[in-house]
């Protein structure tokens, strides 16, 4: 990778639309309930991955992209979220920035830059848009299953604390971000 | 800020229309027409669980071809798309990428030179039905192709002077080279020129009828042969199945590494890759490594022709893994690229260029596998290593240095991590790799990995192209490469899947017409064939899996 050479006015990065859900508010002991968790990226990073960008990273041998993706689940007790409810999940999303030979994108550029996305589960995706790639690489979901035995008998508050981190790139900064849901109850009987 | 156009890729996918049902999209790429070379879109498409292209000519209408025998490992090999550093001092200046015209190498390529060839004749002393490359008599234009060692010097400048990463590994070619009476210098000029790794490409037969050959080649600077050896009985390998065990002998007396290349053929030889595993099993204190090359289908062939012999690297590995039940197993496969998380670690721990095996993940795969002392079963390396995870772990190690983060901080953590991707108990006796890597990695010591070829093979697997299944973006990023006199630096499947703009074309302009070559050099063509004298002989262990011992007899005169 070459110097690193900042680019201006970038939005300041973020953690953005946190949703955090249960499957069921009330289920029975012996029975489990689903937790889905989505967060994604906003800023700067984000903005910076398009073509006229991916281009000059290919050009300057920047071509691999991850973005690590953090999350746990935590009970809250008066307020603070103390005890984790799952193992924390560690994921990592990677985009690979290469040379296509696409016919449809022949005499479109002088460089047929494209990325494709690697997600968590180690599929790749040739996504057909920028904003697709982008929804790809910075958009983060998971979902658990929980057990009565996981949370006890009775009402729980409990919240999702997600995180994301990335390396220094011709386009941007090494960077952290993270970020809370809201809180929801669930009751386990 | 100003709102990002959203660029289109395939949305259309105009070129994608003609799939059929039961078909799935993976992707759009170009490809050449058999019969014209016209370049057309290709469709990369999955189908009953395997790979296909499919092109079609406004003249010669449509070819479809299998392009990868399971979609499940094309995805599996697809994660390690990764493009590689290119090369810095192309010898083709080109403003638009224009492949598969203009090789040489261009601008636009995408893979520095992993390993070069020099052919230093064409003239071969067999003939083989499925070989591309010898010259024969009665065909219009054959030339014999034999550069001067003056003309190799220079070959060999232009690979050294390719910049990030200088040329470091060279392969002497041919028809057969041990056909030239100054094998040796040609060698000593290369180690001469500063390449590190010289191997020759042969049929050994030579090296069999003359044992000392072997020694002098050795002692010249050779490293190791890279051996055609395609079966385990007579029928599967008329090329040399009387003649190997002579030359395994010959190179064990020399202290010469071997590499079996077996030409994988559908319906051919396909059913003895287990056995040919075996064989080198039995004689792995000299052969090293085996290169299974699923054929490449040269000349015009009807589409029934084609799928008799057409092999692909998936077919071949599931064929591994029935023939040797299941000691080696599909998932024990890594695609060539999966080097490098190793590479870029290297490179951001050094802050050098490293050599960087960058091919297309459908070019070619490898795997280790060592012999268990005890059981003699083959343990592959991904038994004992949890390579996913250590590659993981490279990757955001890298990621940190490039972002600043202190090397002895991360060589620290390097070492207090790497053992827990190794497996103990399961890793060889007399085998530590995770000094290994540790050494290979931080103190930039490859001398231990020798170790790896104590009671190990390296299985690999490469894949070369034809008209057939030709895909440009395979080649953009091929990194074997053709050393020619014109000073150009060619991709093997631009060089050999169009000999009419490549191959033939430089043979013809720096080769002499056969009967003009005859009455320069008094010899004939013909007389340099081979005639079978092992063979008649008979007194030998010919190369099958029956014993763990080869037995040799001198040979005398025929």
């Amino acid at each position: 990778m070459q110097d690193f050479t900042p680019l201006q006015g970038l939005r300041r990065n973020k953690i953005s639309g946190v949703s955090f859900s249960t499957s069921r508010e009330t289920f029975p002991y012996d029975e489990s309930c689903t937790l889905k968790v989505k967060f994604g990226v906003d800023g700067g990073i984000r903005d910076s991955f398009r073509h006229e960008i991916w281009m000059d990273a290919h050009k300057r041998n920047d071509k691999y992209i991850r973005i690590t993706y953090k999350l746990e689940i935590k009970k809250v007790y008066a307020g603070l979220a103390l005890k984790s409810l799952i193992k924390p999940v560690k994921a990592v999303k990677k985009a690979s920035i290469y040379w296509t030979r696409n016919p449809e994108m022949v005499n479109l550029f002088e460089k047929k830059v494209w990325a494709l996305i690697i997600d968590e589960r180690r599929t790749t995706h040739i996504p057909a848009t920028e904003e697709e790639a982008r929804k790809k690489l910075f958009e983060f979901e998971a979902s658990f299953q929980i057990l009565g035995a996981d949370v006890g008998v009775g009402k729980h508050t409990l919240r999702a604390q997600v995180g994301a981190s990335w390396g220094k790139h011709i386009f941007s900064e090494k960077g952290t971000v993270s970020g809370n849901s809201s809180s929801i109850k669930i009751t386990c009987t | 800020m100003a709102q990002i156009e959203d660029i289109k890729f395939r949305q259309t996918s105009k070129f994608g229309k003609d799939l059929r049902q039961g078909e799935q999209f993976i992707r759009l790429t170009q490809s050449i027409c058999p019969e014209c070379n016209k370049i057309l879109p290709a469709t990369i498409f999955e189908r009953e669980e395997k790979v296909f292209m499919r092109k079609t000519c406004s003249q010669h209408g449509e070819i479809e071809e299998l392009y990868f025998g399971s979609f499940e490992m094309y995805k599996r090999f697809s994660t390690f798309w990764i493009d590689g550093k290119g090369t810095l001092a192309p010898n083709v200046p080109m403003e638009k990428c224009a492949c598969p015209t203009n090789c040489g190498l261009c601008t636009n390529h995408l893979s520095h030179t992993g390993l070069s060839n020099i052919i230093v004749t064409n003239r071969c002393d067999l003939t083989c039905w499925y070989c591309f490359f010898y010259v024969k008599k009665g065909l219009e234009g054959a030339y014999v192709y034999e550069p001067t060692t003056s003309q190799i010097t220079a070959m060999v400048k232009t690979l050294r002077a390719e910049r990030p990463v200088p040329g470091n590994s060279l392969q002497i070619t041919g028809g057969e080279p041990t056909l030239r009476d100054d094998l040796a210098d040609i060698i000593k000029i290369i180690r001469a020129e500063g390449v590190d790794h010289i191997q020759l490409n042969t049929n050994g037969i030579n090296l069999a009828l003359d044992p000392d050959l072997a020694t002098r080649l050795k002692q010249a600077g050779l490293s190791n042969l890279y051996l055609s050896f395609d079966g385990v009985t007579p029928k599967t390998n008329p090329k040399n199945y009387w003649e190997v065990p002579y030359t395994l002998e010959s190179c064990r007396k020399a202290n010469l590494g071997v590499v079996f290349v077996p030409t994988v053929i559908k319906s051919i030889n396909d059913h003895e890759l287990g056995d040919i595993l075996r064989f080198a099993q039995e004689n792995m204190d000299v052969v090293k490594a085996i290169s299974y090359q699923p054929v490449s289908l040269t000349g015009r062939m009807s589409k029934k022709e084609r799928e008799k012999y057409r092999i692909t690297i998936p077919d071949c590995i599931d064929r591994i893994e029935e023939q040797t039940d299941g000691q080696v197993t599909r998932d024990d496969w890594f695609p060539v690229p999966s080097c490098s998380p190793v590479t870029h670690f290297i490179e951001a721990f050094t802050k050098k260029p490293q050599y960087d095996l960058s091919i297309h993940f459908a070019c070619g795969a490898g795997t280790y596998v060592f012999e268990d002392s005890e059981t003699k079963k083959l343990v592959p390396m991904m038994s004992f290593v949890d390579i996913p995870a250590l590659f993981e772990y490279l990757e955001e190690k890298t990621d940190e240095l490039n972002s600043g983060a202190s090397s002895y901080l991360i060589a620290a953590k390097f070492l207090s991590h790497i053992n827990g991707f190794v497996d103990k108990k399961k890793q060889p006796n007399g085998l530590s790799f995770a000094k290994l890597l540790t050494n290979a990695i931080l103190k930039h010591d490859y001398s231990s990995v020798g170790q790896f070829h104590i009671r190990s093979l390296f299985l690999g697997m490469m894949h070369f192209q034809d008209k057939y299944n030709q895909d440009e973006e395979r080649l953009q990023r091929c990194d074997i490469h053709y050393l020619t006199p014109d000073l150009r630096i060619i991709p093997f499947c631009s060089f050999n899947v169009i000999p009419e703009w490549y191959r033939d074309r430089i043979q013809q302009k720096y080769g002499l017409p056969i009967a003009e070559w005859e009455a320069k050099t008094g010899e004939k063509l013909e007389q340099a064939l081979y005639r079978g004298t092992l063979r008649r002989a008979n007194r030998h262990q010919p190369a099958s899996c029956g014993t763990n011992e080869v037995r040799i007899e001198p040979i005398t005169g025929t």
